[in-house]
């Protein structure tokens, strides 16, 4: 690592588009926004991460990058320019293409799978699952073959759906090597996931239960798994107060499972960018939605969004819009009536606090 | 903080997580963020800590485990200082 240089975290959308309609996608909406940076642009960008130790998430939340028809060339741009690559992906693509990426800094690589093949192909689309698997095989393949040391991670987003089926999840695990599975709860709001909101909901009772279940699995095989020197299989519970994971940690115990501890909002302590597929940079994911920019506007006016294509990093990091949105988050921290200020367990809730101000934390708290 | 024998603590089982798998026992304190390891006498000490005086601690885990008491009373004292320290037990004032 080069320690003279300024760390630099960036999470990118390269597109909003995807492959599949998965019956509980909270994204869809962003299937809107066209358009997204050329090779062209996204070289010269490269250039401009090149001061700082940088660390890229690809994908983090919406669409799916793998869908562009320069993706090879785009990852192995980014493998070449950036110290640590970070990617998640749905899979569908990705064994057809891994043999030409460059794996080298890959630290993290995720694909959801959200089920049994049959569930999964019930909420992702035909044969989403084999092609997954498929994905993770070659991931597993290419990892042995060529001794690269990434970690692998699933993401399994739990609804009434396939929450039976989440502890049928740790023989493929196992089988893959996989070393976290990250179970998210549906979030039923907007997109998809609200128009089958009654056929998706499932009670946080039902849900720390379906976790439980799958722990009680890892258990076992981890057992198996440690004798045989194998690393074993962790599960990091997502999108749960600290209400809902401190049940989980009284009926099935702290072992296997990942809590973590809050760390300080990455707005105010860290050079952090979320960039949108047309370059767009905002302080963090949440900017990008319609009211906390009205927040933002309603007490320092209206900004313009700076853009990683026309600005250099200095300039985003120290522009009018990213100073507002550092001044807006200080005031909602400092406000006396917010609602996780007084919470014992803020330090371990999964559950940003400026968002539960906004948007409300309903019956998930003490 | 100085630990006297006449001094009652209470284990903030609100807080706290105690687990035990396999032979270890695992704390995780859900105020701090913070995990910890100990052994089965941490977690036996951890149980007792419920309105007891820390001198009625020693008592019944020097009969428990055939042990001089002076020497555990020792022990459960340094154990409640560190535990003090993680937040894992509060002291419990005489008026309260």
């Amino acid at each position: 690592m080069n320690y003279e240089k300024k760390r630099l975290v960036i999470e990118w959308d390269l597109t909003y588009q995807c492959n599949l309609n998965c019956l509980h996608c909270s994204a869809i909406r962003k299937r809107n926004e066209k358009g997204n940076l050329s090779i062209k642009d996204l070289t010269k960008v490269m250039k401009k991460f090149s001061s700082y130790f940088c660390i890229l998430h690809i994908n983090p939340s919406a669409g799916e990058s793998t869908t562009r028809s320069d993706f090879v060339e785009i990852y192995n741009l980014f493998a070449h320019a950036i110290n640590t690559v970070r990617m998640t992906t749905n899979g569908i693509i990705l064994s057809k293409i891994i043999k030409k990426m460059y794996l080298k800094n890959l630290s993290l690589m995720t694909i959801s799978i959200d089920g049994s093949e049959m569930i999964n192909n019930i909420t992702r689309g035909d044969n989403a699952y084999k092609k997954a698997c498929k994905s993770l095989k070659a991931l597993h393949e290419k990892k042995e073959n060529e001794n690269l040391s990434f970690n692998t991670q699933i993401n399994y987003v739990l609804h009434r759906l396939n929450s039976d089926s989440l502890k049928e999840m740790a023989v493929l695990l196992d089988e893959y090597d996989v070393d976290v599975i990250n179970v998210i709860k549906v979030d039923l709001d907007t997109g998809n996931a609200k128009t089958h909101a009654d056929t998706l909901y499932l009670s946080y009772e039902d849900c720390i239960d379906s976790i439980g279940e799958l722990l009680q699995k890892l258990k076992m095989i981890n057992k198996s798994r440690e004798k045989i020197g194998k690393k074993p299989i962790l599960l990091r519970p997502e999108l749960f107060t600290a209400k809902w994971l401190y049940l989980l940690a009284k009926t099935y115990g702290l072992k296997y499972v990942i809590f973590e501890k809050r760390h300080s909002c990455h707005v105010l302590t860290q050079n952090y960018l979320y960039l949108n597929p047309i370059g767009n940079a905002f302080p963090c994911l949440f900017f990008t939605q319609k009211r906390l920019q009205e927040e933002m506007i309603k007490y320092y006016g209206s900004v313009t969004t700076p853009n990683i294509v026309e600005n250099t990093v200095e300039e985003i990091l120290e522009s009018s819009y990213f100073t507002n949105a550092r001044n807006l988050l200080k005031e909602f921290l400092n406000f006396d009536n917010l609602p996780c200020k007084s919470c014992n367990f803020l330090n371990t809730c999964a559950i940003c606090p400026i968002y539960a101000q906004l948007w409300g934390v309903k019956n998930d708290c003490f | 903080m100085i630990v006297s024998k006449s001094d009652v603590y209470n284990t903030l089982t609100e807080l706290i997580v105690v687990s035990e798998e396999d032979g270890y026992v695992y704390i995780f304190n859900f105020a701090t963020g913070k995990e910890f390891e100990t052994n089965e006498t941490g977690k036996e000490i951890l149980d007792l800590c419920h309105n007891r005086q820390v001198i009625e601690i020693a008592e019944i885990l020097a009969k428990n485990h055939g042990m001089d008491q002076d020497i555990v009373l020792k022990d459960v004292k340094l154990f409640i200082e560190e535990a003090l320290k993680e937040t894992l037990v509060k002291k419990v004032e005489k008026n309260e």
